[in-house]
């Protein structure tokens, strides 16, 4: 019976294969969408999980008061937790912490890299952490001093093809490290991320500090990253429980912890969106996913849906068939049976195609979403398993509608083929529609992205990013003779100016935060600001405006203590008169010895600009002295011409390796640098902009063919027209017309749902676009334009036809 | 065997009602052979779709074998039909996708027959009608009168009771039309099918032996047909 009923549907669509052919390649495009996304959905949803214990590990998280902005949640913890939840928490199986220093150089032969995604990890690394592939090596790797675990790449890059086991490398500061294993690159769904492991040993015996740092509760102490193992996962509000009289027992007085949590380990890539983690690569809020995976539906359903017009308009042909099938003794069943077999069978043949199609494209879509998924997974009978299923599924969706249909034709009329002339436009409509109002939904959506990418990309930001070249300060000695490597580069040609800071704006990660009061405020609440610090070309060379005051002036010895304020810190802290003020920074309480208060001098007012990125408002920022007690010197930035920029940038180069010949020369254009704060906008865009072009061209395939079904079925009325006297114009217009009504429609429809939505997405951003009606006009126009195009195609054919033919028959 | 009483068939178009069918009555015993006449726009056709139950009349009762079909489901009356009509058009309606074998081997696959009988009585019909070595063609690669001999078969591979015949050889030219209504001839009378058919030539009204004149809807004349020596 399937045989007959497949053999049926096989020479059927072979007899029509402009039918098949849009079908398949509408399902197969829609599918291979589907798949891509589903294994970047899957992909995401696994992040962290390839710990075998991932559901009993946890990562410890902070809560700890300030002063003005209330309780911060932070992904760091005093150097001590990790030993004390083991020592008293008896549910605890493991914990370990690790913790990234400054950067160092790391160096063998000639390969030499400055590293900063190195962990110090303790041995119980590997008791937590069992998802990191051991290659070479074993657990033991941490337990000595001066022993390093490379990563596959690392090792790769010092040792090539040799065997790096037991050989050493040279880590600045430390001197020879053996390396004692090699990992597997961690896998991109881990939101840790480090190219070595340095063993917590060496810390331990060759600096005088660690040890101290270690075991120290202070606040001075909290940044290492804690996590840990339980014997079972149900034990983490036990756990938990235990943790306040732990803090109870070990923090000073002074210190600012509130409490200890624990957040599971499979949580920490979604659910850290109101967590301070410098570590965690990647989040990104869960609606991102709900979005992509709506995407991925919406561009199946507009493909299903073409199968749906597609077949019930289709059915006229073969209404007689199912006239002779019904009086040879099918009843409905059995034909909607047939039917739904033939979904089925296309489905299954675009599910085939599709795996393909993905296999093809995959290495282009990794690029464009930062991922490294593979189909390999397609030979684990899971997934196997899961498209057979979606084959099934897409197939009986898409087919059921049409089984419906076409089997209830009453049998008489079937014979005469006169069934399914009208019945059904009103359902082929509204679907239409339907994919109509996803296309323009998701067009919308892309515009509305783009738009809101270019404007940050062309917000002015107070400053001039362009033409920057940020030099890294990598050294003290670098640091101390700064004055003299500022006026070589001055004297390069092509730099207009140079300037030098601890931070520049746009630095990702340590912007630090001082806590400072007015003096003489009657509120004695510190306040939470930024703080730069930065020497006197600053404002020249980043093109800051000073609103009042002065400059820096090197001639003056006590400008260490004067700052400008950024206008939003004037406001925060309620300044009327600024220039002049001056601002007490509370000395830290270091277990019980209080360090002497500084006093801050206000020199200056600047104004406003972003030196974080456009997601947030600017904060209150206080610029320092070069010289300031606070951070010291680590960026120079010159403003180059951008003519000849090689050259300039060899002039660098030849300027920072004479300064510094032991380590490698570091810059990188602060533009570009901005920019890497919207990688993740720019994918969603570039995701948007893909899968509204297929859901476009999906639907206007199917509207192809049902052009060219319905151009078939009015083919006598257009013959008597032109019999009469109609031009191809008005006849084109006559088959387009009620497509344009439904495309409008569909806009209207997608109009405020897209709107929604969008409102929602933008409220990420401090700085938004309104989303104007003009993008609902355009994008609605766009599938109009696209739509109405795809129809003339073949409007413009059925009315150039010789009247003759079509009315020959009759 | 066929026991018709009252039966109209009308559509409704707004307030009015377009009768096919009227208060038609009609017993057809079994081993009988019928033959339906009428003008064009008659109500023959429906008359053959009803008997057929591929139509529904609007009134009246039908009894099949003791059946009320009028009162059955739709899927009990599909069994019903299935197991012992067998339809012969005038288009052939073969259906193109399908070579001859698949043809024949259809209605058997809705009444669920084990393949190796489905086998046999597919080979057993080739046989009959000569069309051996034509099994793995298609419709479209036959002549017209072959297609029907095809239809005739596949209505026959069921081994029915009563075989529904409407203007089997309309399409087709004269010998080819002997061909068929000679094997409706046989099956009568060798087999005991019950034929019912329609056709508008006096050639093949005498193959019956019973004619029935439909005029607008009402049954006109029904006597026995005057048999004509072939």
């Amino acid at each position: 019976m399937l045989k007959n009923y497949l053999i049926t549907a096989l020479r059927a669509l072979r007899r029509d294969q402009g039918y098949a052919f849009i079908n398949v390649a509408g399902l197969t495009v829609g599918v291979a969408c589907c798949l891509l996304i589903g294994l970047y959905v899957l992909d995401e949803l696994r992040f962290d999980r390839f710990h075998e214990a991932s559901d009993r590990t946890f990562r410890v998280v902070e809560t700890r008061a300030t002063p003005d902005l209330g309780d911060q949640l932070i992904a760091a913890t005093a150097g001590p937790v990790s030993v004390a939840l083991v020592d008293e928490v008896p549910e605890v199986a493991a914990a370990t912490r690790l913790i990234s220093l400054w950067r160092f150089t790391v160096e063998r032969g000639e390969q030499r890299a400055y590293v900063g995604d190195y962990l110090v990890a303790e041995p119980s690394f590997f008791d937590v952490f069992d998802g990191f592939e051991l290659m070479q090596g074993t657990t033991a790797a941490l337990d000595t001093p001066h022993s390093i675990v490379l990563t596959e790449s690392s090792a790769r890059q010092y040792f090539g093809d040799e065997d790096p086991i037991g050989e050493t490398v040279e880590v600045e500061g430390f001197g020879a490290m053996t390396v004692t294993a090699v990992l597997r690159d961690p896998p991109a769904n881990s939101h840790l991320t480090f190219s070595m492991l340095f063993s917590a040993a060496t810390f331990a015996t060759e600096t005088r500090w660690w040890n101290d740092y270690a075991a120290n509760w202070t606040p001075n102490s909290r940044s290492f990253l804690t996590y840990v193992a339980l014997d079972e996962a149900q034990s983490a509000p036990v756990v938990e429980a235990r943790l306040a009289g732990m803090l109870d027992r070990h923090q000073t007085e002074e210190a600012t912890t509130e409490a200890i949590t624990l957040q599971p380990l499979a949580d920490i890539h979604f659910g850290s969106g109101e967590i301070e983690d410098v570590f965690n690569r990647d989040k990104r809020p869960i609606t991102y996913l709900y979005v992509f995976s709506a995407i991925a539906l919406f561009v199946l359903l507009i493909a299903s849906i073409n199968y749906m017009n597609l077949a019930t308009a289709r059915s006229m042909r073969r209404s007689r068939e199912v006239g002779v099938r019904k009086a040879l003794g099918a009843h409905r069943g059995q034909l909607a049976g047939q039917f739904l077999s033939e979904s089925v069978l296309l489905s299954g043949v675009s599910v085939a195609a599709a795996i393909g199609l993905v296999a093809l494209v995959l290495p282009a879509f990794n690029t464009l979403a930062g991922k490294s998924l593979t189909l390999s997974p397609v030979s684990a009978g899971w997934l196997l398993a899961a498209l057979v299923g979606l084959a099934l599924i897409v197939g009986i969706v898409a087919g059921s509608y049409p089984a419906l249909y076409l089997s209830r034709f009453r049998p008489a009329l079937a014979l005469r083929g006169l069934e399914g002339q009208r019945r059904g436009a009103a359902l082929r409509r509204s679907l239409i529609v339907g994919q109509f109002a996803l296309s323009i939904g998701i067009i919308v959506a892309t515009l509305t992205v783009m738009r809101q990418l270019d404007y940050i990309q062309s917000k002015p930001l107070g400053f001039e990013a362009d033409g920057l070249v940020v030099v890294d300060i990598n050294s003290g000695d670098v640091r101390r003779q700064f004055r003299a490597i500022k006026a070589e580069i001055a004297a390069v040609p092509a730099v207009q100016s140079v300037s030098t800071t601890s931070r520049v704006p746009g630095d990702w990660k340590d912007i630090v935060e001082i806590e400072a009061i007015p003096e003489g405020a009657a509120d004695a609440t510190p306040r939470t600001l930024a703080f730069i610090g930065a020497d006197e070309d600053f404002l020249s060379t980043f093109e800051v405006t000073l609103q009042a005051g002065r400059n820096f002036s090197p001639s003056r010895p006590a400008d260490s203590a004067a700052v400008f304020l950024n206008e939003t810190a004037v406001r925060a802290l309620g300044l009327t008169n600024p220039i002049g003020q001056r601002l007490t920074i509370p000395g830290a309480q270091d277990d019980g010895e209080a360090e002497p208060d500084l006093t801050l001098n206000v020199i200056g007012v600047v104004e406003d600009f972003h030196f974080r990125s456009l997601h947030e408002q600017i904060r209150p920022l206080v610029i320092g002295a070069w010289d300031n007690p606070v951070q010291s010197i680590d960026y120079f930035t010159a403003r180059v011409s951008p003519e000849n920029l090689p050259a300039t940038i060899a002039a660098l180069r030849t300027i920072g390796e004479a300064f510094d010949p032991d380590r490698p020369f570091e810059y990188n254009f602060l533009d570009q640098r901005l920019g890497d704060f919207y990688t993740a906008e720019v994918r969603t865009g570039r995701l948007f902009g893909i899968a509204s072009g297929l859901a476009l061209f999906i639907a206007c395939l199917g509207l192809l063919g049902l052009a060219a079904f319905i151009a078939d079925q009015r083919a006598r009325e257009i013959g008597v027209r032109k019999v009469l006297g109609a031009s191809v114009g008005s006849i084109v217009l006559l088959l387009s017309k009620d497509f344009a009504r439904l495309v409008f429609i569909a806009a209207v429809i997608a109009a405020p749902l897209a709107y929604v939505g969008l409102r929602r997405w933008l409220d990420g951003f401090a700085y938004r676009i309104d989303i104007s009606p003009g993008i609902f006009l355009l994008a609605g126009g766009l599938a109009l334009a696209i739509a109405l195009l795809t129809i003339s195609l073949r409007a413009v054919r059925a009315a150039l036809a010789d009247p003759v033919k079509s009315l020959r028959y009759d | 065997m066929i026991e018709l009483r009252g039966i109209s068939k009308f559509y409704k178009q707004g307030q009015q009602k377009t009768y096919v069918l009227r208060n038609v009555d009609l017993s057809v015993r079994e081993g009988e052979f019928v033959t339906v006449q009428g003008p064009s726009g008659s109500g023959k056709s429906t008359l053959m779709n009803i008997v057929g139950m591929l139509e529904e009349p609007s009134e009246g009762s039908y009894h099949f074998e003791g059946e009320p079909v009028h009162q059955l489901s739709e899927k009990k009356r599909t069994a019903l039909h299935r197991e012992h009509i067998g339809f012969v058009f005038q288009a052939y309606h073969l259906i193109d996708e399908l070579t001859v074998y698949e043809n024949l081997e259809t209605p058997l696959l809705y009444t669920k027959t084990p393949k190796a009988e489905r086998q046999a009585r597919v080979a057993e019909m080739l046989d009959r009608f000569g069309m051996v070595a034509k099994a793995d063609l298609f419709p479209h690669q036959l002549s017209g009168g072959q297609q029907q001999l095809v239809g005739v078969a596949r209505a026959l591979i069921i081994r029915p009771r009563l075989i529904l015949a409407d203007e089997p050889t309309g399409n087709l030219h004269s010998s080819q039309g002997q061909e068929v209504m000679d094997a409706f001839k046989a099956l009568n009378e060798d087999d005991g099918v019950t034929v019912i058919q329609v056709t508008h030539s006096e050639r093949w009204t005498a193959y019956g032996s019973r004619t029935i004149e439909l005029h607008d809807g009402w049954v006109e004349a029904d006597r026995p047909a005057a048999r004509a020596e072939v």
